[in-house]
């Protein structure tokens, strides 16, 4: 039954150079002219993205130049970016906002998890949290920044905490929603084949709501580092959001947008770095993605 | 594996009453029926009319708000003894319920190692011993995403069977098959009973599939849900594709068909919805 | 003997289908032979069922947790547990709103705040839904404008505000493109997954009906992707009041992100636990208003 690569290319030669002319030339008409145009469309298609990049660097050049002569112009504004990712004391600015969100995702994530998961399993918990939770919820992170200041005396702390804010509601939200989207009948099943609730918490709920709480963390990094830019630029010291206002207020305008993009960057690799985690853990996931 | 002598059902006057919000629904209404010792029953009926309730009160999902339930002489349902769902009396659902997240041969080795009656090596051997008996060694590594929804069913019954249970319940099991696949797995569930001999109570829509896989079927009545019509099927073991043409075959259904038709016939004028998830 | 039952069992239910027999013999009806079924007349159901819906122990575990919570406030600040201990207490708390929320200085602040949040959020909604609404129905145009917009997408909106107040001087203007970009991006995206989500069957079916493609467009498109739209107009909204706070605290202007602040600043701590619960209300009440507006939009759904 197994046959060699060369036997096999053998094969089809065998078999294309046996078919008849006509047969021949369909296959040729059809099938190679298909995949010629599939790539070209896919060459279009970039294309047409580089061709959108463009018109947005020359829009912005042109409003810089033009209505609004404070935007520093692109080929500006990635010069001075240059000079400045050289300099030592920009990435001590983004090591001081990593350290912030980092240390606030996974302190909310670890709280949150098991809350979430709670939450979903038992419906005592669900009643007496959820008024608190949708309370607390409605108030934005950033109105946290004053109360935060109040409560801990420490500028690092505050930061910290307005970054676990941010992140923990959205964990918590999607372990719960994970929780309570696995079908009745798994816990049936697993009821009616001798399992005690702790064996059903451990082995049912928790791999069950595992997709939900890996798209809640990849939420809530996103959602921890824009927190963690507004509350460096309403209280901090350091970090990006800091650099931004400060650039501000320097009148070094490239900066402000360098922090940006800065931030912009890093909050999309540690979001793609937790969706690759979860890709390739959750192998069997697709049962329940639509 | 030789035949088994337990199993013993006795359903007596069994009802339940639902109280969603202050309107009382009743779902089954005084329920009463045996089913031998290894032998294959089969609940036939409309949708809504109360035999997913049944079965329920039967593995233990649900509490009857009258009446008994005894198997093997022991009640393990009334309104005042309620028995918590055990391997003793395993539920094969309508919508699959394998574990995504684990292979196949995990899933049928999951409930021995859940009971904590053998050791997970011991388990694992004999999983995949009823595995290779079952015919599906095959892809005993695979997710139950990647095999087919034929093979999924399949191995939710051996999964169900490894637990030696008294009764196998099947909620609908077949219902989301096309009707070739259906045909085989008829004939594969047959097989799997005449070489366990365990305690069977089938439900379904389906009339020919209940005649052609039980010993006794009963119909019910739309909501609430009775007995209203009980069939003896003597037709001989083992059966195949050529016992659905025989004449006592014919004359079995048709004993049935006017009771399970008129029946259909009332729900649909009823118009309700669905009341089975 | 089996034969007997089954004719037994038929003309009983014959006799209960019939209306005569529920009122002349009602020892027939089996309803009543079974323990705990009672019918309840219809101002009882309605009062079984609302009664149920009001004082289920699910509602009162709800507001005994709520109690709970303002007990637990009201005790860590009283006695000073650090670290709360600049914390106001539930009734300073209280005193302060009493005095401050009638007035018209909250009032200001309040319209001031959602004077910038509408705004931004209409401005956001016209030019986002027939923008998402293009995407999904031009290919060329979405492989144009989506890489830019999946680039800009990942910056946090809160970064803008620095460049914002660069480019427009005017505060006004600077805090309503704030407003704008933070509803702009899910109102884009929700209405692209909308339009792309549609069952293609619905399209292939007005094919088959002969309609023409702005036909499609208004019947079946447009009205399909309503619920997505909703969804992105209520996410939204949520994201225009972060950023309508966020924009006030760093860039001023009246309003209640500003007040907020500037409790912080002026050492009146009860009025920034009062500020963020305002805000929180406010917030909440905008997203309702939306939700409203949705199931009036799409009456051909059940629950939004």
């Amino acid at each position: 039954m197994s046959s060699s690569p060369q036997e096999k290319k053998g094969k089809d030669n065998f078999i294309i150079g046996h078919m008849r002319d006509s047969v021949k030339a369909r296959y040729e008409e059809v099938y190679l002219r298909r995949s010629i145009e599939h790539k070209k469309l896919q060459i279009k298609q970039m294309a047409t993205g580089i061709l959108g990049g463009i018109t947005f660097l020359f829009v912005w050049y042109v409003l810089s130049q033009t209505i609004i002569d404070k935007l520093p112009s692109p080929w500006v504004t990635l010069v001075q970016s240059v000079k400045t990712v050289m300099d030592p004391w920009y990435y001590k600015s983004v090591y001081h906002s990593l350290y912030r969100v980092l240390v606030g995702f996974c302190t909310a994530s670890a709280l949150a998890i098991p809350l979430g998961l709670m939450m979903g399993w038992n419906r005592i918990v669900r009643d007496m949290t959820m008024p608190g939770f949708e309370l607390f919820r409605s108030v934005p992170p950033v109105a946290w920044v004053p109360l935060s200041i109040i409560i801990f005396a420490n500028m690092e702390y505050s930061i910290v905490f307005i970054t676990f804010t941010g992140a923990f509601f959205v964990v918590t939200l999607n372990a719960k929603l994970g929780a309570e989207s696995i079908d009745q009948s798994l816990f049936r099943a697993a009821w009616c084949l001798g399992a005690n609730p702790r064996q059903i918490f451990r082995h049912i709920l928790l791999p069950g709501a595992l997709p939900s709480i890996f798209m809640g963390l990849a939420l809530g990094i996103g959602i921890a580092w824009q927190t963690v830019v507004a509350a460096e630029m309403i209280a901090g010291q350091y970090g990006l959001g800091y650099l931004a206002w400060e650039s501000y207020s320097l009148i070094r305008f490239p900066e402000v947008i360098l922090a940006m993009a800065s931030i912009g960057v890093l909050g999309y690799l540690c979001s793609a770095i937790l969706r690759a985690i979860a890709n390739k853990y959750l192998a069997w996931r697709k049962v329940y993605t639509a | 594996m030789a035949k088994a002598k337990e199993g013993n059902v006795v359903a007596k006057h069994v009802s339940l009453v639902y109280d969603p919000l202050g309107v009382n629904v009743l779902a089954v209404a005084d329920c009463s029926f045996e089913i031998e010792a290894g032998a294959f029953m089969a609940i036939v009926g409309p949708s809504g009319c109360g035999k997913t309730t049944l079965l329920n009160m039967i593995a233990g999902f649900e509490s009857p708000t009258e009446g008994e339930i005894w198997v093997d002489g022991v009640c393990i349902a009334s309104p005042t003894i309620h028995l918590t769902p055990g391997p003793d009396r395993v539920v094969v659902f309508q919508h699959g319920a394998l574990f995504p997240w684990r292979t196949v041969l995990e899933n049928v080795c999951w409930g021995p190692m859940m009971q904590g009656t053998m050791s997970s090596k011991e388990a694992i051997e004999k999983g995949r011993e009823i595995l290779r008996v079952a015919g599906l060694e095959t892809c005993e590594n695979e997710y139950p995403m990647n095999i087919s929804s034929g093979m999924q069913r399949r191995v939710e019954i051996v999964r169900a069977l490894v637990n030696e249970p008294k009764i196998l319940l099947l909620d609908e099991p077949f219902r989301a098959l096309d009707a070739m696949t259906k045909s085989v797995m008829h004939q594969y569930l047959l097989n799997l009973f005449d070489m366990t001999g365990k305690t069977i109570m089938f439900i379904t829509h389906d009339l020919d599939e209940a005649i052609f896989l039980a010993d006794r079927v009963f119909v019910m009545t739309t909501r609430p849900g009775r007995l209203k019509q009980m069939i003896e099927v003597d037709l001989p073991r083992p059966r195949n594709l050529k016992t659905k043409v025989t004449d006592r075959f014919i004359e079995l259904r048709n004993q049935a068909l006017g009771a399970v038709h008129e029946e259909a016939r009332k729900a649909f004028e009823r118009g309700e919805r669905e009341m089975a998830k | 003997m089996a034969k007997v039952t089954i004719a037994k069992v038929e003309a009983e239910i014959d006799v209960c289908h019939s209306d005569k027999a529920k009122t002349m013999n009602p020892q027939v009806d089996w309803t009543t032979r079974i323990g705990g079924y009672t019918e309840y007349s219809a101002f009882q159901k309605f009062w079984r069922r609302s009664a149920r819906g009001v004082f289920s122990f699910s509602n009162l575990r709800r507001i005994l947790s709520l109690f709970l919570i303002v007990f637990l406030w009201h005790v860590v600040t009283v006695y000073q547990i650090p670290p709360f201990t600049r914390v106001p207490t539930p009734a300073e708390v209280w005193k302060d709103a009493l005095n401050f929320i009638p007035t018209m200085h909250c009032l200001k602040c309040v319209i001031f705040s959602m004077g910038r949040i509408y705004l931004g959020f209409m401005v956001a909604c016209i030019i986002g839904i027939p923008l998402g609404l293009f995407m999904g129905w031009n290919r060329i145009f979405k492989n144009f404008t989506f890489p830019v917009f999946e680039c800009l997408r990942p910056i946090p909106v809160i970064s803008w505000i620095p460049l914002s107040v660069i480019m427009f001087p005017q505060t006004e203007h600077s805090i309503v493109f704030l407003v704008f970009l933070g509803a702009f991006y899910p109102i884009v995206l929700n209405t692209l997954l909308g339009v792309e989500s549609l069952r293609s069957d619905y399209i292939q079916g007005a094919l088959s009906l002969g309609s023409k493609p702005r036909h499609i467009f208004f019947d079946i498109i447009l009205p399909g992707a309503l619920p997505s739209i909703f969804t992105g107009m209520t996410v939204g909204m949520g994201l225009a009041w972060v950023m309508v706070v966020a924009a006030e605290m760093v860039a001023g202007g009246y309003g209640l992100g500003y007040m907020t602040w500037e409790s912080y600043i002026l050492i009146a701590y009860p009025r920034i636990i009062l500020g963020m619960l305002i805000i929180g209300a406010c917030g909440y009440l905008s997203s309702t208003v939306i939700r409203y507006f949705a199931t009036k939009a799409m009456p051909w759904r059940s629950l939004f």
